[in-house]
């Protein structure tokens, strides 16, 4: 009963769910779309607790990361302390209204956030005018491409040489685009195929079924 | 010469960094040209008629407000402008996305100019990912309260929109990881006309739309939104942008063309590296 339990019905359950949900996608009944809307629903709720496990998680860590004096244990307590302020505050009246919340927010989440995002800058730069030098044949055709892409990028060319922008909107909308149309058309059917191995049941990890 | 293959990076760190901040601090109105895809934004948003039913999903992280922020205050000012277009705003990539828009992107429109409830309505931020955009697609009442607590059945604009099918034009201002998930369950089902906006990067994931006819215009970085700003005769962050975007595009050109030379002829002369 116990392996039935633990192989057998979440197995039996994911390949159902994912039966109704196909079905409903192509065939239009109302019975089914009920249950489709249903089941849906507990999904958003499943993920929605997941977050909450999340948070959970990250207090028990940081509690046994200040008890055990790891290094830069008193770093747990600051995430700790701000993680409850902004909870209150964003639990307080209307979410996410509240000006303390507000402040919050746009005075240190969005500055910081937005910085570390900006530190990558000094990397990129400098890997940049080291990395595009004409080596090989094969290291010049990617140092011309990338100056044609940057010139179709940079606002100024448009503006003052139109004519310089045609190479690298070829580059964009030909190889470029075949290359994503590619990768998405690759990536769409390995979900296909991971969806029909999962229904039967030759994807068992992802249902928690471990042997 | 060879010494300009050993250049210290730091020296080019600060050049970048004096061309950054100069134009903002001195501003240089360098000439910008306007993309034919950027146009197409506009005008599918200058052509919506009084009475057209729209869907905005504004998914912007706060690190990537330096680049997208001034899409998404272009995007929602000229709708707020445009009388008679009603529309919803909803995320779903993550909290903090709801909370910018709550915080960066209204208090930069005039709010006076549609009713709440009734011209438009803030869904805020629905948890579960790609199966939230299923089942709100299906069903505009499922997250059954908005942003601010009220009861959906209690505003009048959820009267007229019930489910995609009911949508005119679907905007979504997104960064270009979760551009795709998007796509793929909020307007393509329902065959619904389409503007993104997105990262520099991300446009190609768009332009594969653009080809098959799904999307009718992007917006893409800085520049889409410097574009944008100027179309709409609204001025703002990224025209004061851009041209430290040019200077800093132009320098790195350069640099990286010189030092090529510097590095062929050292390389065609016998030279060490």
């Amino acid at each position: 009963m116990s392996e039935m339990l633990r192989r057998e019905i979440p197995l039996g359950l994911a390949t159902i769910i994912i039966a109704i949900l196909l079905f409903d996608h192509y065939v239009f009944i109302e019975f089914t779309r009920g249950i489709s809307a249903i089941l849906q629903d507990w999904a958003v709720v499943v993920v929605a607790t997941g977050a909450g496990i999340g948070v959970i998680n990250i207090v028990m860590r940081g509690i046994g990361n200040i008890q055990k004096r790891e290094a830069y244990w008193y770093l747990e307590i600051w995430q700790i302390v701000i993680m409850i302020i902004v909870a209150v505050t964003g639990f307080i009246g209307v979410y996410g209204t509240h000006p303390t919340y507000e402040w919050i927010m746009k005075n240190m989440y969005l500055p910081i956030d937005s910085s570390i995002y900006a530190m990558v800058m000094f990397d990129i730069t400098s890997s940049f005018y080291r990395t595009f030098r004409v080596r090989s044949r094969d290291a010049a055709v990617l140092f011309v491409c990338a100056i044609f892409t940057m010139l179709y990028n940079a606002p100024i060319t448009g503006g003052i040489a139109p004519t310089l922008l045609i190479p690298g909107k070829w580059l964009l909308d030909i190889p470029i685009t075949a290359a994503a149309r590619g990768f998405k058309i690759v990536t769409a059917l390995g979900i296909v195929g991971f969806t029909i191995r999962t229904m039967l049941w030759h994807e068992k990890p992802t249902i928690g079924v471990v042997e | 010469m060879s010494a300009l293959l050993r250049i210290d990076r730091r020296i080019v760190w600060l050049i970048i960094l004096i061309l950054i901040f100069y134009p903002l601090i001195y501003p240089l109105g360098l000439p910008i040209h306007i993309e034919d895809l950027t146009r197409k934004y506009y005008q599918a948003i200058e052509d919506l008629q009084p009475g057209s039913l729209v869907v905005t999903t504004i998914d912007i992280e706060a690190g990537l407000w330096g680049e997208q922020g001034p899409q998404a205050i272009a995007t929602y000012k000229h709708l707020f402008d445009k009388e008679g277009v009603k529309f919803i705003q909803v995320s779903f990539y993550r909290a903090d996305c709801a909370v910018l828009f709550e915080t960066m992107v209204l208090s930069e429109v005039d709010r006076t100019k549609k009713e709440y409830g009734v011209e438009w309505i803030n869904m805020g931020y629905l948890e579960g990912k790609e199966t939230a955009m299923s089942a709100f697609a299906a069903n505009f009442m499922y997250p059954t309260k908005d942003a601010y607590g009220t009861p959906l059945e209690q505003l009048p604009l959820m009267k007229e929109m019930k489910s995609m099918e009911d949508v005119d034009l679907f905007i979504t201002v997104q960064g270009s990881g979760y551009i795709d998930t998007c796509l793929r369950q909020l307007p393509i089902p329902y065959d619904i006309p389409t503007v993104g906006a997105t990262m520099s990067m991300g446009v190609p994931d768009l332009l594969t739309y653009v080809e098959a006819g799904m999307v009718y215009g992007i917006l893409g970085g800085l520049s889409g939104a410097a574009q944008y700003e100027y179309l709409t005769g609204k001025p703002g962050l990224a025209l004061r942008g851009l041209d430290s975007l040019s200077l800093v595009h132009i320098f790195l050109i350069a640099l990286v063309i010189v030092i090529n030379i510097v590095y062929i002829s050292t390389r065609s002369s016998g030279g060490r590296e």
